[in-house]
């Protein structure tokens, strides 16, 4: 173990030393220090909040990960570049505590950096909302919706295979489409149809979705229902509605009468007495809205259900622990790379890995993940070939990537979402434990058979 | 040793063409000022962002600003709002001579994003921060450009004083308001203004001032700090002006600055807008939009011009119908009211507007549609000489539209095409609508408006039952009540409305 300690050292000792890392740690200063004081919200507290928190470690997060990068590369290659890996391989030290050792002096000092960075983030939030600052309304505000973690639920899911089949069949015999049209091109579409009609309001009508609580929530913290809608008219009409929250039937049920603009988030507080013993609650929306326009919420994100979970501090170091994972996953893709070439190879080669990894959407899609496919009808066997191909290799990309595909927990703590341990497990297993072990082994493997003392 | 010294004299050189570069910088832009080569001024003392984004990021500013257009659009799609501000920003200061980027952005703030609030005050601050993009970027970056001054002006007139946004009485009262605490009324005092120290060194050159400032800062208040009359802290410091006699200088001072640094507003400007417009009220948006048009005149041709003065004059009519602040604060009632006293200058604006342009048959519809409204407005407000004098403009300018009626029967004829043909219900709500109207006016203390709706209650019943005066039968049928019961069934209506025991004494039959 203190071999390992000692190449972890050295390794931090160099990071430090390289005058690249210096002077992204300069930049990472300036953001810290300037962000906080220069951005500027939409004038409302949970704005400022989320823009620092989304800007400031958003920033820091992007300077460290290029900083970790470029240290991880430089950890191994430099030294077989400058020939001082031959003074450490001449000692008793296997290729495995090399690596180790290289990869968590880098992922330590970065980790320390990225503490520090929360650590400021926090002090900043808290100085640029304290109570001399605000009004009585935003501290409460502050306190109770904004500075929280909130578990986020989505309403149950209803089973419409049934109707989903019922209305294919039903269009088909309608002759909706060519006769020879595959079924996997039209069932997704008549799928979409039957869950768009599955979450519509008519005018005059109403809706009922159904929420299953993880646990019976905080009997002092309300909970918080969020939703967006859009119309069935192009104007931007504010509707009037009624929530209707409690078991269908009763007549007791919590109402609350509300006039919402379309396309915006909206919220309405719910008291925590609401939720039924076996942890549901059921919310029905009924559209009152004087002119005939049907609601339409959305079947993906239109309602949402946000409950209490705990405080914000605890919240944010569960996202710097999520954070830092990742940049453990880009120090062993570094160390790595430069086990396998020279620095600026394994320098281009690892910022291509982390351009990959944050167009994570945009490989998904062009991998063909629930869209049609991009080569056109009527396009040649060649264009057809190429576009195969093509979608090959981001499928391949996409499956090997596919699982760090992960929720920016800065998303998630903007908006006072709790980030859960079961995530942060995730992030560990996979992004250390997985990706990161299979990593080692490749640079292990290559290191102790790389010919490390070429002449010059 | 040798490297060393090459090092120091590459350094050396670097510094001495940074120097020579930077002192033919001021003779160009001396030469570019003289030679008139751009209306632009050079940026002066601009933000680093902005330094930096246009000298040195050069072609690239462009690409990282399209990144940023692009996450505003996803962000606006996904329904996060609290972001765009920032990316307008930094969106526009990227490319700051781009002055379709102003506009789109001021629009977007303005007009697309605001109405996704449901709350007048949310949707208010949306409105403003375009507005501020405009008035403080824009404009401070292009100034030259007329385009920018028009988008400036269509806020004030359209999205805030226009009537098609469901919170368009907020932001009116919201900018009353600001207005009203700043200017201490209808207008500033301009000779006051034109009197009062501009700079600061000025200021403290005032016998006392220097005083009067430990003082205000010992009881918490930091007057140069300009707090502006949206912050809290305003009302403290004009209740503290008042008690010294150096106050009026000092709040002069505060209130040049004011307008000058934060609102862009030159009072020598405003002074010659009204010259021009007559007497706005500047706590209303026209008067907004008419100072920015007026002020892109000078960069304006063709098309623009053309749109320039349109705005100034569709201004000056929405000031004539508007263009009044109305403001009870015991009863916290707030609304914008006719301002008749602007009629010469409309008419003289519609006169010479028929005069000048080639075509001027769009104009003689718009002047006889403002004619015919003017009419009705002067002759509520019991002003029955300008009613005669627009009278008379109709008789000489249309004399088809009012052949063979007197002034009279044409107003009433304008308010209702045929009283006489209107049923017994809806005569008697035209006429309960007067005298509600005279009351109304008569509580708020606006004894011509409400005589001249009295009048028109008088003129409608009699309009209504002249004819029926001659049959018994239809009169017993559909004759309306006798007038002084409607009118006290009106008085009694808005005596309802009201609680305060001076407007309620007004009231009283």
């Amino acid at each position: 173990m203190p071999t390992i300690w000692a190449i972890v050292l050295i390794s931090m000792r160099n990071a430090v030393r390289s005058k690249i890392v210096l002077v992204l740690l300069f930049f990472l200063l300036v953001a810290l220090i300037g962000l906080p004081l220069s951005v500027r919200g939409d004038g409302t507290i949970s704005g400022h909040v989320q823009l620092l928190l989304r800007y400031t470690l958003g920033v820091a997060m992007l300077i460290l990960s290029i900083a970790t990068v470029w240290a991880a590369c430089a950890a191994v290659s430099t030294e077989i570049r400058d020939r001082h890996i031959q003074m450490v391989l001449s000692k008793p030290v296997r290729a495995t505590q090399l690596w180790l050792g290289k990869w968590l002096g880098v992922t330590l000092l970065n980790g320390g950096l990225l503490l520090l960075c929360v650590v400021v983030t926090y002090g900043a939030l808290r100085w640029t909302t304290r109570p001399a600052v605000l009004s009585a309304e935003e501290q409460e505000l502050l306190a109770t919706e904004i500075l929280v973690a909130q578990r986020r639920v989505d309403p149950q899911l209803r089973d419409l295979r049934a109707d989903i089949a019922r209305e294919y069949e039903a269009a088909r015999a309608r002759g909706e489409w060519p006769a020879e049209t595959p079924t996997h091109q039209v069932w997704p579409l008549v799928e979409r149809t039957v869950r768009a009609r599955a979450n519509a309001v008519q005018s005059g009508g109403q809706n009922r979705w159904v929420f299953q609580l993880p646990r019976q929530p905080p009997p002092d913290r309300p909970l918080i229902l969020r939703y967006r809608f859009a119309l069935s008219i192009l104007d931007m009409e504010t509707i009037r509605g009624r929530w209707r929250i409690g078991p269908p039937g009763d007549p007791r049920r919590y109402e609350v009468e509300v006039f919402d603009a379309p396309r915006s988030w909206n919220s309405i507080a719910i008291p925590p007495e609401w939720v039924a013993d076996d942890r549901t609650l059921t919310v029905e929306f009924a559209n009152v809205h004087e002119r005939p326009v049907m609601v339409l919420f959305n079947p993906a994100d239109g309602l949402r259900l946000m409950v209490y979970e705990g405080g914000f501090l605890a919240n944010l170091l569960r996202a710097g622990l999520s954070l830092f994972f990742h940049l453990a996953f880009l120090s062993a893709i570094g160390v790595t790379a430069g086990t396998f070439f020279s620095i600026p190879v394994a320098a281009l080669a690892s910022f291509y890995a982390l351009l990959l990894l944050n167009t994570g959407r945009f490989v998904q899609r062009l991998a063909g993940r629930g869209g049609a496919s991009i080569a056109s009808a009527d396009a040649g066997w060649i264009e057809q070939m190429l576009v195969a191909i093509t979608q090959g290799i981001y499928r391949a990309l996409d499956l090997i990537l596919g699982p760090v595909y992960t929720a920016n927990p800065l998303d998630l703590i903007a908006v006072g979402e709790w980030v859960g341990w079961g995530e942060i497990s995730y992030q560990f297993l996979v992004k250390v434990f997985l990706y990161g072990g299979v990593l080692m082994g490749c640079g292990v493997w290559h290191l102790s058979r790389k010919e490390v003392a070429l002449p010059l | 040793m040798k490297r060393v010294g090459l090092t120091v004299l590459v350094c050396v050189l670097a510094v001495g063409c940074w120097f020579a570069a930077g002192r033919l910088h001021t003779d160009l832009h001396r030469l570019r000022r003289e030679h008139g080569l751009a209306h632009a001024e050079p940026l002066e003392n601009a933000p680093p962002l902005v330094v930096f984004s246009t000298v040195a990021l050069g072609g690239f500013s462009g690409l990282i600003a399209d990144m940023l257009w692009v996450r505003a659009a996803q962000l606006q799609m996904d329904g996060q709002y609290f972001e765009l501000v920032q990316l307008a920003d930094w969106i526009t200061k990227l490319q700051p001579r781009f002055p379709e980027g102003w506009v789109y952005h001021a629009w977007n703030l303005a007009y697309n994003i605001s109405v996704m609030f449901d709350r007048p005050e949310d949707r208010w601050r949306w409105v403003r921060h375009g507005v501020e993009l405009l008035r403080d970027g824009g404009l401070r970056y292009n100034p030259a450009d007329p385009n920018l001054h028009r988008e400036l002006g269509w806020l004030f007139q359209h999205k805030i004083g226009s009537t098609t946004d469901q919170a368009h009485m907020f932001y009116k009262y919201a900018w009353a308001q600001e207005m009203d605490r700043l200017l201490g009324g209808r207008a500033p005092d301009y000779d006051a203004l034109a009197q009062a120290p501009r700079s600061r060194a000025a200021l403290m050159a005032v016998e006392g001032m220097p005083a009067l400032l430990t003082t205000l800062r010992e009881a918490g208040l930091e007057p140069l700090a300009y707090y502006g009359p949206t912050d809290d802290r305003w009302e403290a410091l004009i209740a503290a002006l008042d008690a010294d006699p150096l106050g009026p200088i000092l709040l002069d001072h505060i209130r040049v600055r004011t307008l000058i640094d934060r609102y862009r507003l030159i009072p020598e400007r405003m002074q010659h807008v009204e010259a021009e417009i007559g007497p706005v009220d500047w706590r209303l948006p026209q008067a907004h939009a008419a100072y920015w048009a007026w002020n892109g005149l000078p960069y304006a041709e063709d098309f623009e011009e053309l749109a320039l003065r349109r705005m100034i004059f569709q201004s000056m009519a929405d000031a004539f119908l508007y263009g009044r602040f109305v403001y009870d604060r015991a009863e916290e009632l707030f609304f914008p009211a006719p301002n008749p006293d602007l009629l010469p200058y409309v008419m003289q604006a519609y006169q010479e507007a028929l005069a000048q342009v080639a075509d001027p048959s769009t104009v003689r519809g718009a002047y006889l549609n403002f004619l015919n409204t003017a009419l009705t407005t002067v002759y509520t407000y019991h002003r029955l000489a300008d009613a005669r004098t627009v009278f008379t403009e109709l008789q000489a300018q249309y004399p088809d539209e009012v052949a063979g009626l007197s002034l009279d029967q044409y107003v009433v004829s304008l308010f209702v095409e045929r009283m006489e043909d209107l049923t017994e219900m809806e005569a008697q709500a035209f006429v309960e609508g007067f005298f509600y109207q005279h009351y109304f006016w008569l509580a708020l203390d606006e004894p011509e408006q409400a005589q001249g709706y009295e009048r028109l209650a008088r003129q409608a019943w009699n309009a209504y039952m002249e004819p029926r005066l001659q049959h018994a039968e239809w009169r017993e049928r559909t004759g309306l009540p006798p007038l002084a019961s409607i009118r006290e069934a009106a008085r009694r209506e808005v005596q309802a409305a009201f609680t305060q025991r001076a407007t309620l004494d007004r009231l009283s039959p």
